[in-house]
């Protein structure tokens, strides 16, 4: 979602001018929170997810399915009870990118309580309903990561004409009235960006080549409009060309944001998901169809990267540097570039791109060069959008400086300090998962990332690896079928500890890297969460870390079932939704092994899909058969033990003080 | 049961010629805090019971190489501990990366310790000892949840033979030792002919429930009714049994050591930071008793 700060954004010549200005002004609101608040300590490990809906409307006479331009009309009461009641809301709502999308939280973050993992789904079912009920006949929400004729003609409804002379984005597909009107921040953006890089944004997606696919494919691209000549030199053959930051942003993910307990902890936190980005990644592909196109792909990811892609031709190493500061080798979405620990120096092999004035001004002010670094690296990048009634700011008071340039970073992780005035504690967003298209399995994938990160901090984990090797991964990770095909390098060893010399225990764990041996190797993703002879598996550590805590009989069930999804996606037992749109379309009878998605294949695709994550429908080729006990009400058991228990505390606290 | 290496290979198969603890005839392992040697390597589960049987030989292990030869000759009660510092110095080495709460400063109150007792006799009294060595040898003050699992599941468990058990925990509740008290296995009746006689009502039943998910529905409506938590395990029946624990003392000690001894009682015990869901400590103590013939 981002920084949404309302009033009246400048236009791009204006804002370049502050590009320094918000620099300097951003670090000195960070160090000031640095300093305020790096000792601060929240006792409770804190927790939430993200999920943001698409909304569609389908048409059953014509066989058509569109994107329904309407998140401006229910997001106000969507809003309401937060405005009524802020501290008593189930859920939280805002707006994305896309008129067409919703972005829904829980109202109050998760926590501690094993009970908690047992409320995520039902929060999500709950969010999703309220969606839906303000939504008209035939209309639904819908939770996919990318709308598969996103682009196309007459995707929407109300329907629009791209108007690639005029539009912020110059797109030939994606029309400026599909972005979220009644906030000013999208539409400026997509101008800002393209206008920055002095060019539209550009990709191209290698098509899936079927039998009928004509070689080379070469799409006619003149029908769409003219965007001067921008798309003739741009587009590739045997590829989809995309051009919008909408074809971007207009996707749906799933996050999760931790809370931790300390700055030092959510920098570990931090550092140690970062290795299992690209993991979450395949296991959650489901972004196939491009602009009504198969693809060689299944993520969203690098699409992402290049729709919102401000770099110029200079920084992205295609003309000598001249009016640039840097080169730099990655957009601002990308995977991250560098671990954050002091400890983790070590696996940071690749040459970070940073700010030196920045760099020096942190490292003065105490901060440590590895964290300096970081936040040096991210400020490379220029501010894209300037509030004229949020230009002159406290710095003492005000974060939205130092947001502005790290929320316009999009990257794998995040790293969040608190804000000033709150007692929110240092945090931590996960970012790269795709969105499954139903709450089970969001939850699912959820409970997974929050229980792992347990495991790690019980078992005191290390799962990191250079950080090219990462890169990697995430390159690997987005390829069609990359879950059953591809191999992913992650670390053999994740104990720290030394062994006891007793023989005992010296047989149980071997010294597997001895010198100068590789502490990483490469590994299918089932090897990764099922283990195999060489290999724990992640979920046998999680399943270890359950043995030891007190979980209720439905949470377990429900926590189970979450687990199981897990092993038999990452076995290939049941496919990622990704590989299950491939089979429904390939077996569409409409289909003509052309590689195209038609109207009518995607019509069929999406109705299938609203079926089941309504539960009307089964789909044994993606989800077991069982369904868990989520619930959001908490036991009346649970909660009375719970207060009963802390009550009890405090008092023999208290008597032994 | 692990691959031996040559140290353990030696010390097992020299001979030993006397017997370690002739004259004892009580015996208590406590494993320490063993969160520490978490197994990472390998993918296949080791159940409690290999996992205690595992600590077990790493504590005779040690009491062969480090204790002086006569140590116990004359104990009736002989206790193995792990000391604390070998699992700290043990644990301290070669880590790469740092997790910051090893290096915090954590108080009781910020700690919740759950114990499960799984007694192999429904003697009272070896109830009330168990339960005060755990105090004695955690060195803690009291203790947020204890859970009593009773031989075979609790089946053919009548309440005249339960009720003497269960005023053992009352006495630690009402002496606000014990903070939570709870039960496993027990189903209908059993388990509300026991609430309705209890002074202090258990606060959850813990259940196996296998990998499907079936409760049965009579105990999910009793224990909502009830404010009774149903909490789940994965243990076995029984967690160590007289021939395993024997054999295991037979390994690494004299013939006559390991003769007669019946395990009494298996605690497994865990404390987390109570607000994060992090396991802090965790480890295991097994008190056993037999019956010698003296000349």
């Amino acid at each position: 979602m981002g920084l949404l700060t309302q009033g009246h954004p400048l236009d791009w010549e204006e804002t370049k001018k502050y590009a320094q200005y918000i620099r300097d002004h951003g670090i000195e609101q960070f160090l000031h929170i640095y300093k305020k608040l790096k000792d601060r300590r929240n006792d409770c490990l804190k927790w939430g997810d993200e999920v943001e809906f698409l909304m569609v409307r389908f048409d059953h006479e014509n066989k058509r399915a569109q994107l329904v331009l309407r998140a401006h009309e229910i997001l106000p009461k969507l809003m309401e009870p937060e405005h009524e009641n802020p501290d008593d809301c189930t859920t939280l709502w805002r707006p994305e990118y896309a008129d067409y999308m919703i972005e829904g939280t829980p109202g109050k973050p998760y926590g501690h309580l094993p009970v908690h993992f047992n409320m995520v789904e039902a929060n999500m079912r709950l969010r999703r309903q309220q969606g839906q009920e303000l939504l008209g006949k035939d209309e639904y929400v819908l939770s996919t990561s990318n709308f598969p004729r996103n682009g196309c003609p007459n995707f929407t409804w109300p329907q629009h004409k791209p108007t690639p002379g005029t539009s912020s984005s110059a797109s030939l597909f994606f029309p400026d009235e599909v972005i979220f009107p009644d906030h000013p921040r999208f539409k400026t953006l997509t101008r800002n960006i393209r206008m920055r890089r002095k060019s539209k944004v550009a990709l191209n997606v290698p098509i899936f080549i079927d039998e009928n696919t004509p070689r080379p494919f070469i799409e006619d691209l003149s029908v769409y409009g003219d965007d001067g000549g921008a798309s003739d030199s741009a587009a590739v053959e045997d590829h989809i060309y995309l051009d919008a930051m909408g074809l971007g942003m207009g996707c749906c993910c799933l996050q999760v944001t931790f809370q931790a307990q300390s700055i030092d902890e959510a920098r570990f936190l931090y550092d140690q998901l970062t290795p299992l980005t690209p993991i979450i990644l395949a296991l959650s592909a489901t972004s196939p169809i491009w602009r009504g196109y198969l693809t060689e792909i299944d993520c969203r990811w690098n699409v992402l990267c290049a729709m919102v892609d401000d770099r110029t031709a200079e920084e992205r190493g295609f003309e000598p540097l001249k009016n640039e500061r840097f080169r730099i080798p990655k957009s601002r979405y990308s995977s991250v570039d560098c671990y954050i620990s002091p400890d983790s120096a070590i696996y940071n092999d690749e040459e970070v791109v940073q700010d030196a004035d920045v760099f020096h001004k942190l490292t003065e002010n105490g901060i440590d060069p590895i964290l300096a670094q970081h936040i040096a690296h991210l400020f490379i990048r220029d501010t894209l959008t300037v509030f004229e009634e949020k230009i002159y700011l406290d710095d003492t008071q005000d974060t939205d400086h130092f947001e502005n340039i790290n929320s316009t970073n999009w990257q794998s992780m995040r790293f969040k300090p608190p804000p000033v005035n709150s007692d929110i504690g240092w945090r931590v967003e996960f970012r790269p998962s795709e969105l499954q298209m139903t709450d089970f399995e969001n939850a699912a994938l959820v409970t997974f990332i929050v229980l792992l990160t347990r495991a790690i901090m019980t078992y005191n984990l290390n799962l990191l690896i250079p950080i090219s090797n990462v890169d990697e991964n995430m390159q690997s990770a987005q390829r069609r079928d990359a879950l059953r095909t591809e191999k992913f390098h992650f670390r053999k060893c994740l104990s720290t500890k030394q062994t006891p010399e007793t023989p005992c225990m010296a047989s149980v764990q071997q010294p597997y890297t001895q010198e100068n041996e590789c502490e990483h190797r490469l590994m299918t993703i089932n090897e990764i969460i099922n283990g195999s002879n060489e290999f724990v598996g992640l979920l046998k550590i999680i399943q270890d870390y359950l043995s030891n805590i007190e979980v209720d009989a439905d949470t377990r069930c429900t926590i189970n079932q979450y687990l199981l999804l897990i092993s038999k996606r990452a076995s290939g037992k049941l496919m990622t939704n990704a590989t299950w749109m491939r089979h429904f379309v390939t077996h569409h009878p409409a289909y003509k092994h052309d590689s195209v998605v038609s109207e009518e294949i995607a019509y069929d695709l999406l109705w299938k899909m609203t079926q089941i994550s309504n539960g009307k429908e089964q789909c044994p080729l993606v989800l077991p058969r069982m369904s868990s006990k989520t619930t959001l009400d908490i036991s009346a058991a649970v909660e009375t033990e719970n207060n009963q228990l802390e009550v009890k505390r405090s008092l023999m606290n208290h008597q032994n003080n | 049961m692990a691959t031996e290496s040559q140290n353990d290979a030696q010390s097992k198969s020299q001979p030993v010629l006397e017997p370690y603890f002739p004259k004892a005839t009580e015996m208590l392992f406590y494993t320490g805090n063993i969160t520490p040697f978490f197994k990472l390597l390998t993918k296949t589960s080791s159940s409690v019971t290999e996992q205690i049987m595992e600590y077990m030989s790493m504590m005779l292990e040690k009491m062969k190489t480090k204790a002086k030869a006569d140590q116990f000759k004359e104990n009736n009660y002989v206790k193995l501990i792990c000391p604390p510092e070998d699992n700290q110095s043990n644990a301290a080495n070669g880590t790469t990366t740092t997790p910051p709460n090893e290096t915090e400063e954590l108080d009781r109150s910020d700690l919740k310790f759950s114990v499960k007792i799984f007694l192999r006799t429904l003697e009272p009294e070896i109830l009330s000892h168990t339960i005060n060595t755990i105090f004695s040898e955690l060195k803690e003050n009291y203790l947020e949840s204890v859970m009593i699992a009773l031989p075979n599941y609790g089946s053919l468990l009548t309440l005249k033979e339960f009720m003497p058990l269960w005023n053992v925990v009352e006495d630690f509740v009402n002496k606000q030792k014990i903070l939570s008290a709870g039960v496993c296995d027990l189903m209908l009746p059993l388990l509300s002919d026991i609430y309705d006689t209890a002074q202090v009502k258990p606060f959850a039943d813990q259940i196996n429930l296998g990998l499907c998910c079936s409760i049965p529905e009579e105990l999910s409506k009793y224990v909502k009714e009830h404010n009774i938590q149903l909490l789940t395990h994965s243990d076995p029946i029984d967690v160590l049994n007289d021939s395993d624990f024997q054999q295991i003392i037979r390994e690494y000690c004299h013939e006559y050591d390991a003769l007669n001894w019946k395990p009494c009682s298996i605690v497994r015990y865990s404390s987390v930071i109570a607000n994060r869901g992090i396991i802090k400590s965790k480890g295991f103590l097994v008190y056993a008793k037999r019956e010698l013939n003296m000349p």
